[in-house]
């Protein structure tokens, strides 16, 4: 078992339900994202947890079904993968400029890029 | 130890909102994409479809009885039979019955099936013998 398995006794069991933004704040969250990501990504949203976290549930399960998750993965380990990739295709050297699902609502509104 | 706090992190203004049940049904919702193969399939698509039949099957049952449902569904009576009162329901049940429920059900055991036979050689040596090792 890895380090983070073990790190925590009540994470040894990978859970198979997208765990919310407020769960990945702290370390031993059994997830590897990097530490200012939840802050930071709400910080996008304007201190709007709701929206953020519907965000975020949009943009992981978009990330399961990207080659980001490996395609014999299951279960939590398949929901560990996506989770890790998404932190960190949205953080990167820094977090991204704009949520990318909030982007996608406005080019729907707003017809396409312009 | 407790970790510095990294540089630039502003900590939110306002706590997390209180984590309710049809939070944490939604986030077991959208984490279906987690599971593949049939078991994917099944939970997408297969059970909506189960739904359909049961509701299929229930409205037919008290409509035109429930024995002659169980007959028009595994095809011993036609629903064109006179003794079906309400043909029109009983197509759409009959054709329910040997095309959707028969790749609901075998899917279910083909996932069954799949499941006990991908379940070997997946530990460990060590973990083979982690667990034959006496109390």
């Amino acid at each position: 078992m890895s380090e983070q398995e073990t790190a925590s006794p009540r994470m040894t069991r990978l859970r198979v339900t997208i765990p919310p933004l407020k769960d990945l704040v702290y370390e031993q969250c059994g997830y590897a994202v990097p530490a200012t990501f939840a802050c930071g990504f709400v910080d996008l949203h304007l201190d709007d947890w709701e929206r953020a976290e519907r965000d975020w549930e949009n943009f992981v399960a978009l990330v399961l079904d990207t080659d980001a998750v490996h395609p014999r993965a299951s279960g939590g380990v398949a929901i560990r993968q996506a989770v890790e990739a998404a932190a960190a295709f949205l953080v990167d050297d820094e977090l991204w400029p704009w949520c990318p699902m909030c982007k996608l609502d406005a080019d729907d509104r707003t017809g396409g890029d312009r | 130890m407790v970790s510095p706090r990294p540089t630039g992190v502003r900590v939110p203004g306002r706590p997390p909102p209180h984590d309710r049940l049809r939070d944490r049904m939604r986030r077991r919702l959208r984490a279906l994409g987690a599971y593949t193969g049939v078991r994917h399939w099944l939970l997408v698509r297969g059970t909506p479809l189960l739904v359909v039949f049961a509701v299929l099957y229930v409205v037919n049952g008290v409509v035109i009885g429930w024995k002659t449902t169980y007959d028009v569904t595994i095809g011993i009576t036609s629903p064109g039979d006179r003794e079906v009162p309400v043909p029109a329901l009983a197509w759409f049940l009959s054709v329910c019955g040997w095309l959707a429920a028969p790749a609901v059900f075998g899917a279910v055991a083909g996932a069954v099936v799949s499941v006990a036979i991908s379940g070997r050689r997946q530990r460990s040596i060590r973990e083979a013998l982690s667990r034959n090792e006496p109390a």
